[in-house]
């Protein structure tokens, strides 16, 4: 009797503990965004839709995006004034993105935000969006500029397939009372002097900082396979040679976040939302662009190839994109937009953060993510993991 | 004739849940695994390149060889750790003691692993709890870091698979009976060789259980290698989640898996020719 109610527990533990492994939610949720230079602003929620939509006669619109872009707020003052449902999803980074929208050839979406590197190429691989239709969107919502280059850069085939919403960069975030001089270049993050005081991902925004540092240009020598594995042994083996410098490589904003605060960590990349958090708290903790720049980021809107409700995803976007709404999202999340007046209108204290960190002299040197070949994909992989193996 | 066909009847409706548990949860995803990991990433056509590649790439074999000897070790050192309590709690112990003790056991197990790391977390790091309780007992003067080592990953393995060791090691004590321990100190045993000639043989399949159990959770855990280890913590699952989440290769992912679980079924194998147990006796 006894024997079996052991038997009993052991196999019950043994079953619970499997579960939890296979469970997949756990373990992604701490490793947050393996692949993907944007990132789950707020802490990261299991991925469902928010409200179970009641069929209208606005009709529903199905939207996959990431944590922070489509804030309640403005999803309830957007039904009422539509008359439209709204059924978010959130992804975690831009590959199950791809992943799900290839599965079903976007069927089951209609308006999706993937980052501006990703688009073109995915769309020619699988086929998953539709060409934007410029006369259903309202041009002066947008910054000129900004509106221009996504235009151009997310073209396949000749057509323009994203509309620019979200922006943010990545450069680094410097203790100043502990490392007073550092910042002045990406090569500080191997720096001695900081020996166990620093961090970084073991990702590609890294390997973008170093290659840059090194005086190499990544996004030129992606273009050809031998020239980026050229480029890429470089940074692995000088990330290498600074892996005795490094504490650890974070992997979520609430890991930088709490050895920047312990004090654990005084210099370390990082994106310019966690930074100008932390430095909403306490001064000491500063964004600070290098000279080499800092590392860019655009998160669009693109519409499915399957899409059942286009008038609605236009609507969303012309709705948005007006700067009170696109203000909301400047708050949440701490990223910029590229709602013309947006900036003005979210906190000033927040505006006078971004103008000290990123003044136009600063925004003219941003080296934005380059789409990404297949072979710069494994390339960048095996850098990685030949970096995290590296004893 | 009758009446035994009507039982065995029943007995299949009640086999119903866990044969699909087992067909649809286990059985159909493997053979997908396998058939995946034969084809190419693109067109689907056979190939061994999959196979090949794990071979060919050093950085793949070399992480595959440490993620099987930290297992392996883990599980001696939790064997270690796990024997000697087992042994007090069933044999030494009275009653009440013993219900306190094995609750002491299960009860870290109510939280979930991924908790279970955060905790080790908070006690290592080098503003932590450890440190801070050192410093104060004037042991040291400045901060410890105690995690993102290598041992920092044996600890957390030991902790979160003690208990999967400790319960077959003293479910198989529990059946020896008492006399046979008093019967070899009266024929002139000492301890060390009652525990060699009595206890252990006797524990034997319990250990072999527990062991076989402890092995495959650290060979496949995930969520407290990475937290843990921090820069230099590549497992092999992680090999496998990159192939997955980061590089879309599905195929690649899938031939790692069955080299890991080949790996783990020839190893348990050998495991128990080499010790002469059998895996029937032992559960």
């Amino acid at each position: 009797m006894k024997r079996r109610t052991l038997i009993v527990i052991v196999l019950l533990m043994a079953l619970g503990l499997f579960l939890a492994a296979c469970g997949g939610g756990s373990a992604p949720a701490t490793k947050e965004a393996p692949a993907q230079p944007t990132k789950a602003p707020e802490a990261t929620k299991a991925p469902e839709p928010t409200k179970a939509p009641e069929a209208k006669e606005g009709g529903v619109l199905r939207m996959l995006t990431w944590e922070g872009y489509a804030p309640e707020e403005l999803v309830k003052k957007f039904s009422d004034e539509t008359g439209i449902k709204v059924e978010v999803s959130y992804i975690g980074d831009n590959n199950e993105l791809i992943a799900k929208m290839a599965a079903t050839n976007g069927v089951g979406f209609d308006l999706v935000s993937p980052t501006l590197n990703y688009v073109s190429n995915s769309q020619q691989e699988f086929g998953i969006y539709q060409p934007i239709d410029l006369s259903k969107v309202n041009k002066d919502l947008f910054i000129p500029a900004y509106l221009d280059s996504i235009l151009k850069e997310s073209q396949f085939e000749g057509k323009p397939y994203a509309l620019p919403f979200v922006w943010g960069t990545t450069a680094m975030v410097v203790n100043t009372e502990k490392a007073p001089d550092a910042g002045v270049s990406y090569l500080d993050l191997c720096d001695p002097k900081y020996e166990g005081r620093v961090s970084y991902r073991a990702k590609y925004d890294t390997l973008y900082m170093f290659a840059y540092a090194l005086g190499y240009d990544p996004a030129e020598a992606v273009k050809d396979e031998d020239e980026y594995r050229k480029v890429m042994n470089a940074v692995l083996d000088k990330l290498i040679e600074c892996k005795p410098v490094v504490r650890t490589y974070w992997d979520s904003r609430q890991q930088l976040e709490e050895l920047l605060t312990k004090e654990e960590v005084w210099v370390a990349s990082s994106w310019d939302a966690i930074a100008w958090t932390l430095s909403k708290d306490d001064p000491k903790f500063k964004y600070v662009v290098p000279k080499e720049g800092a590392v860019g980021w655009f998160d669009t809107f693109a519409i499915s190839a399957g899409a059942e409700n286009v008038d609605a995803a236009y609507k969303w976007i012309n709705f948005v994109m007006q700067p009170e709404n696109a203000a909301v999202i400047i708050n949440g999340t701490g990223y910029q937009t590229a709602s013309q007046g947006a900036a003005e209108k979210a906190s000033p204290e927040m505006a006078k953060l971004v103008a000290d960190s990123l003044p136009p002299e600063k925004m003219a040197t941003i080296k934005w993510y380059f789409p990404l070949p297949d072979y710069a994909v494994d390339i960048q992989a095996d850098v990685e993991e030949q970096l995290k193996a590296a004893q | 004739m009758w009446k035994r066909i009507k039982r065995a009847r029943g007995l299949w409706l009640l086999l119903i849940p866990m044969l699909l548990w087992i067909g649809l949860l286990f059985v159909l995803p493997h053979v997908k695994l396998f058939i995946l990991s034969f084809q190419e990433r693109r067109g689907g056509a056979f190939t061994l390149d999959n196979y090949a590649a794990f071979f060919h790439k050093s950085l793949y074999t070399k992480v595959f060889i440490r993620t099987a000897l930290f297992s392996i070790f883990t599980t001696l050192l939790t064997l270690l750790i796990s024997f000697p309590a087992a042994f007090i709690i069933t044999k030494v112990l009275g009653k009440k003691m013993k219900a306190l003790l094995l609750l002491a056991i299960v009860l870290p197990y109510w939280v979930s692993e991924l908790i279970q790391a955060f905790t080790w977390m908070v006690l290592f790091r080098e503003t932590g709890v450890i440190s801070y309780v050192l410093q104060y007992l004037g042991i040291t003067h400045h901060n410890i870091e105690f995690l993102y080592h290598n041992s920092t990953i044996v600890v957390g393995l030991v902790y979160t698979s003690i208990l999967f060791m400790t319960i077959p090691i003293m479910n198989s004590l529990d059946t020896l009976d008492d006399s046979l321990i008093e019967a070899s100190y009266d024929l002139g045993g000492d301890f060390w060789s009652t525990m060699r000639e009595i206890i252990i043989p006797h524990a034997g399949p319990g250990i072999m259980v527990g062991s076989i159990m402890v092995f495959m959770l650290n060979l496949g855990n995930y969520v407290t290698v990475t937290l843990l280890g921090g820069k230099n913590s590549l497992w092999f699952t992680e090999a496998i989640y990159n192939q997955f989440i980061v590089r879309f290769n599905q195929n690649q992912g899938s031939a790692f898996g069955v080299i890991l679980l080949t790996f783990s079924v020839i190893f348990v194998w050998i495991v128990l020719k080499i010790t002469k147990q059998d895996l029937t006796e032992a559960m």
